[in-house]
């Protein structure tokens, strides 16, 4: 039904055939017209809705342990004293469990007993 | 999507999508991105039968030019419209054939600033650009004859290089519909034509 010999040259339709320039040319200004159209479309894209919403995520990390530290600091510098410690001295310490006088009073009665003396007096050593 | 070559090694990276031509869908989805090459293509891809749809409608050049460029930036604003990215061709000529049409019945005024197309010398100096023009003249004459369907085929098919099948995809006709047409537009074209007929040495097509 189609014999391609009947076929008409039409090619002088075709702007292009006249004018090499025509379609770049073309193409050019739908592009330029079009390039306000598609900087919306990019830039919606990368704002999108979802995006948008849970922007706030991001910065909330850092905010969030930000906050957290600042709290422990705040709460350790706020709470309730512990025990106070009175200063102890070596020799309260090392009679601590020994029954009886405290090391002055030992060492109160003479100044001659030497260490094995003191230790006798006080109970803990027997030789 | 990627391709790896030499196992694990990244030497070189090649864009398969690079490789073969992308479809109209996945075209429009990377324009409804505003990405500026992709829209670019599909201009590329539909710039001409853009025109010639508009041309086989207001059988006037400068308003088939106005109409396919305003046609471009219309579809772009309303992609989202396009339901079937994948048959972006026929919507987009939809937007060319209701636009020109508009055109007609409105018969507006056109702009001065348009891209007349400029008939450059030919080789074969003034007396062939002459018979050129003339051509031409004669051409749009007889595709005034014709109805605007069996313009669309003859200048899709003939001058466009479209298949049967594209352009029954395309126009939403069927595939014997489109070769009756066409039968018809070339012979009334070529009993308008009288002495300037002349027939293009190329393939039949499925």
């Amino acid at each position: 039904m189609n014999d391609p010999t009947d076929r008409v040259d039409l090619e002088s339709l075709d702007p292009g055939s006249t004018d090499p320039g025509f379609w770049i040319r073309f193409h050019g200004r739908v592009m330029t017209q079009a390039r306000d159209e598609l900087a919306r479309r990019g830039l919606a894209q990368e704002f999108s809705f979802p995006d948008v919403v849970f922007q706030w995520r991001k910065p909330l990390v850092p905010l969030a342990l930000l906050a957290a530290t600042l709290a422990g600091i705040f709460a350790v510098g706020q709470g309730e004293p512990g025990p106070a410690l009175s200063p102890v001295a070596l020799e309260e310490v090392l009679i601590q469990d020994v029954a009886g006088e405290s090391i002055p009073t030992v060492l109160g009665r003479t100044a001659e007993l030497d260490e094995t003396a003191f230790l006798t007096a006080a109970g803990g050593f027997l030789p | 999507m990627h391709y790896r070559c030499l196992n694990k090694k990244p030497l070189f990276r090649v864009r398969i999508s690079a490789l073969r031509e992308r479809t109209d869908g996945e075209l429009v989805r990377a324009a409804l991105e505003g990405r500026n090459q992709d829209f670019g293509v599909l201009v590329t891809r539909y710039m001409r039968p853009g025109y010639l749809v508009a041309l086989s409608v207001t059988g006037n050049p400068e308003d088939a030019e106005d109409v396919a460029q305003e046609a471009f930036l219309v579809a772009l604003k309303r992609l989202e419209d396009c339901r079937n990215p994948e048959k972006f061709g026929g919507w987009f000529l939809t937007i060319v054939r209701n636009r020109a049409r508009n055109l007609l019945r409105r018969e507006r005024l056109r702009r001065g600033e348009e891209l007349t197309p400029e008939i450059s010398p030919g080789p074969g100096g003034p007396a062939e650009d002459f018979k050129r023009l003339e051509i031409r003249e004669r051409l749009e004459e007889g595709l005034k004859g014709l109805s605007e369907v069996r313009r669309e085929v003859l200048l899709l098919h003939d001058l466009e290089g479209w298949k049967h099948r594209e352009i029954a995809e395309r126009l939403g006709i069927p595939d014997g519909t489109i070769r009756s047409h066409l039968h018809f537009a070339r012979k009334h074209l070529r009993d308008t034509m009288g002495a300037f007929y002349g027939s293009a040495p190329v393939g039949e097509d499925s």
